[in-house]
């Protein structure tokens, strides 16, 4: 006889699906599921990005990924609510986000329940200290939570099918002097789940999940398909402003520093909520050019590229300095 | 930085009361909110990450930030104060509505019952009950501990440490103050008061912490909740969280005192302080009044003085710290006079009254004659009685002692009922944690058939004023009332080279020598670091070793110890720098 799987009674265990691969909707889909959850349900929403860089709730993007590569890649950068360290996310990669209520948190039954799914393909996945899930040491699911109006939600990755080329790319910073007060990745040696087991397809594993959840909880199984868009667009205005994606970075230095053929040229920044709160420039130029006051722009202005490159058109005439400070000054 | 605080504003303090997980600490993600901003009830002030998680920090109430201690990336504990709220003027509070009807429960409704056997059960985590039952423990036996509050009692959380640690502070300070002497010049010293009492705090926190790996590591149980006599054999505790009942063989009451008011109008007040409400002051009072000018009294007076508080100090007998022999307390007395202290002895308090501006006048009577006294706090210092209620002791079959204000005990700590015994300052013996922990030794050593008595003729007392004292054995009047033949002698710090070049020449060693074996029969020491000379002078006492035989040890030169070896010295007749 098969031995019978169970997690426990919820009153109502609620499947969601995410309608497109993408990450702001899906992450706005995941907030309005974290306000309208009931006392005693659990909430299972499975969802996908197309290319993008998630970052920690405290992270520095500057710090965790090759900002000036994603932009040539076209690639979304997004801050979640929840912390932990930067992930890459494609269609390869599966999500699943569970929500309940605090008291009824758990993450362990949440981890038991990914891990009892994918025992169909024969993975036997085993949590690490570090909240991971992976198989002889390699990661294939990072996790991270938060919790929000009495409810906490518990989120993770799959990488099934990834590419993991891109995804080290992306999450290799360029080499930057930056010194920051937030929350830095932990670089893990990863693997996909589709070279433990042929079948593992991220189609099966969702089926697969899908399954092990209906019938892991006692109560009524409700399963929602995908929610509409006009519930959850008010939650998406918040991923796209300025003061969530750059204006919560911890506090943070950056250096630049480059010898051109005029001189050597150093930029200290200290910024703050996205503010630059202090600048010192330091160069063997002998060029007549103006480059205290440039410091003296930069103060209190935004530390964004757009902001930046007008500063350095409105102090410096020399075309090819104004040149090769923009190209130094990576943003 | 820490905005003006006007009279009468209602104070809420931002505590960190979540983390994410089980985690005990977390990193400050983003301190959202800044000193001086207008927060709503709910508003985020800080984003807290540990482990993944997130959680947010709200704030309780509407109102002003006030202070706000964290930046980013700063490591903050459970239940740590970061900064506290100006509460806005308008803002009822909540917290005598009934909580609103949830359709659902938390889990916590219903205490989880047990039932609990064990050898030894000790009923208060103090440094009498603490120790006992690592001793009891350590000596085989199955040992429970319950203890309402925290672990360390009266002494740690409220009392001796709070009040060494602030003490240390103000040392320093003082140090600063007259640095300019040695050539240092240390202008415009700023007191950040709540700083002081947050370092006083975190002493207090690791010591407390440091008592639970104890428990842990002598495999001790320890039960957060009130003892409740059920009957001569079994005391339950219920919380929240569990509904015990534990049978125990042996039982140690170890329930400590509680500091006295005087039954005098208006000692009722609620800003009448208590000597544990004094040591967690969120601000520094301006001006302190205090009745009583015994140990704890003057150990605050020196603390708050030194801090910049006008302090005045009120003592009903005719002269303050009158336990000591009038010489030695005369050195601290002055000492307090020089430095700007009020002593008013000889005076009763009859009356506090507060004024409109929450102000209160303490009204005194000195030979007949009615005194005013301003100021902002009142702290009532009078003594400690016996918690004799904190347990049903007839259901126990425990009987007090005569006077009626302790538990009656014998030499081995037991009470009238064989099986159970008590310790510490619930048998009104002697007040002091060391001899709480003491007693908590004694009584374990006996449940484990050790037949072990307790002395109280050699307990040092240290009182840590400016300048120090610590005082063993007899003191002079006493020995002289006893009808003893005594030889008194005093080595003054001032004829000591190491006193000389600390700056600290204040104060003497003073030593009674039984005139007819030449043994000590007690000492005081007076002075920088006496609390921590006297063992010396114990240790010669306990042997009984003869003035002669004392002398031939080597003191260290230049030490302090010298003064102790002078006046050993002068004892013999042969005092070489003085007398």
């Amino acid at each position: 006889m098969e031995a019978v799987f169970t997690l426990g009674n919820f009153k109502k265990h609620t499947l969601v699906m995410g309608r497109k691969a993408d990450t702001i909707e899906n992450l706005s889909i995941e907030t309005y599921l974290m306000k309208r959850c009931e006392p005693d349900e659990i909430i299972l929403f499975l969802w996908q990005s197309h290319h993008t860089v998630v970052i920690g709730c405290h992270q520095n993007p500057y710090k965790e990924c090759n900002l000036p590569l994603m932009e040539q890649d076209q690639v979304q950068l997004v801050r979640r609510k929840s912390g932990g360290g930067a992930v890459y996310h494609d269609l390869g990669n599966l999500n699943f986000s569970f929500i309940t209520h605090l008291d009824r948190a758990d993450v362990q039954r949440n981890y038991q329940l990914v891990i009892e799914a994918l025992k169909a393909f024969g993975i036997e996945g085993t949590l690490s200290g570090r909240n991971d899930l992976t198989v002889s040491g390699s990661k294939f699911s990072g996790n991270a939570f938060l919790e929000e109006y009495g409810v906490h939600c518990h989120h993770g990755t799959l990488l099934i099918e990834s590419s993991l080329e891109l995804l080290s790319k992306y999450l290799t910073p360029s080499k930057l002097k930056i010194e920051s007060k937030g929350i830095d990745s932990v670089r893990s040696r990863v693997v996909n789940l589709s070279t433990l087991s042929e079948k593992c397809t991220v189609s099966e594993v969702k089926n697969q999940l899908i399954k092990t959840f209906q019938s892991a909880f006692d109560g009524v199984f409700h399963e929602e398909g995908t929610i509409s868009p006009e519930c959850y667009e008010a939650f998406k205005s918040h991923y796209n402003q300025w003061s969530w994606q750059i204006g919560s970075i911890p506090q943070f230095n950056i250096e630049f520093e480059s010898r051109f053929n005029w001189g050597s040229f150093i930029v200290q920044l200290e910024v703050q909520k996205g503010i630059v709160k202090n600048c010192h420039l330091s160069t063997d130029a002998l060029k007549d050019e103006n480059f205290q006051q440039l410091g003296k722009a930069f103060i209190g202005k935004r530390y964004e590229k757009e902001t930046i490159c007008q500063c350095i058109h409105q102090w410096i005439s020399n075309e090819t300095i104004k040149r090769d400070l923009i190209g130094m000054i990576i943003i | 930085m820490i905005l003006l605080r006007e009279k009468g504003d209602e104070m809420k303090d931002i505590i960190i009361d979540k983390i994410s997980g089980h985690d005990k600490e977390a990193k400050v993600g983003q301190v959202k909110a800044a000193v001086g901003d207008e927060v709503k009830e709910g508003d985020v002030l800080l984003t807290l990450e540990s482990g993944k998680g997130v959680v947010k920090i709200l704030a309780s109430v509407p109102g002003l930030i006030q202070s706000l201690d964290v930046q980013d990336g700063d490591v903050v504990k459970k239940n740590q104060k970061v900064g506290v709220i100006k509460v806005a003027a308008d803002y009822k509070c909540k917290k005598n509505e009934p909580p609103k009807k949830k359709g659902y429960s938390f889990g916590i409704s219903t205490p989880m019952k047990e039932d609990i056997h064990c050898d030894v059960l000790v009923v208060g985590g103090g440094p009498g009950g603490y120790v006992a039952a690592i001793r009891a423990s350590q000596l085989g036996k199955k040992t429970v501990l319950v203890e309402k509050d925290a672990l360390g009692g009266t002494c740690l959380n409220y009392g001796c440490i709070p009040t060494k640690a602030l003490a240390h502070s103000v040392e320093v300070l003082e140090e600063m103050k007259s640095a300019s002497k040695l050539g240092f010049q240390v202008d415009n010293i700023q007191i950040d008061f709540q700083k002081t009492m947050a370092n006083k705090d975190e002493i207090v926190q690791t010591l407390v912490g440091g008592i639970g790996d104890l428990m842990n590591s002598h495999q001790i149980r320890v039960i957060n909740g009130e003892a409740v006599a059920v009957d001569a054999q079994t005391i339950g505790v219920k919380t929240k969280k569990i509904d015990a009942k534990i049978k125990f063989d042996k039982l140690i009451i170890a329930v400590g005192s509680s500091a006295y008011k005087l039954p005098i109008e208006g000692s009722d007040l609620c800003d009448v302080l208590t000597s544990k409400e004094v040591l967690e002051l969120e601000e520094l009072p301006k001006s302190l009044t205090i009745v009583g000018g015994g140990v704890i009294g003057m150990e605050i007076a020196f603390i708050y003085n030194a801090l910049g508080s006008d302090v005045s100090v009120v003592e009903f007998l005719p002269r303050v710290m009158s336990m000591l022999d009038p010489d030695v307390s005369d050195v601290v007395r002055q000492s307090a006079i020089k430095r700007g202290i009020k002593i008013y002895e000889s005076a009763k308090a009859t009356r506090i009254r507060e004024t409109l501006g929450q102000t209160f006048v303490t009204e005194i009577e000195v030979e007949g004659q009615e005194h005013l006294i301003s100021s902002e706090k009142v702290l009532m210092s009078v003594g400690r009685r016996a918690n004799l209620n904190a347990l049903d002791l007839a259901k126990l079959d425990v009987e007090l002692n005569k006077q009626s204000n302790g538990i009656a005990v014998n030499e081995h700590m037991q009470t009238s009922n064989e099986n159970i015994y008590a310790i510490g300052d619930v048998t009104n013996i002697m007040q002091l944690a060391h001899v709480a922990s003491h007693q908590g030794m004694i009584a374990a050593e006996h449940i484990a058939a050790q037949d072990n008595k307790i002395h109280y003729d050699l307990v040092p007392s240290t009182i840590f004023t400016m300048p120090e004292v610590g005082a063993v054995g007899l003191n002079e009047v006493t020995a002289q009332a006893e009808g003893r033949s005594i030889k008194v002698v005093k080595f003054p710090f001032m004829a000591c080279g190491k006193a000389v070049a600390m700056h600290a020449t204040e104060g003497f060693v003073k030593l009674i020598v039984d005139t007819e074996n030449q043994v000590l029969l007690g000492g005081a020491i007076v002075g920088a670091h006496g609390t921590d000379l006297i063992a010396t002078i114990t240790e010669l006492i306990r042997s009984k070793t003869k003035v002669s035989d004392a002398l031939e040890t080597i003191y260290a030169h230049p030490t302090l110890g010298e003064t102790i070896h002078e006046a050993l010295l002068m004892a013999n007749g042969s005092g070489i720098h003085f007398g």
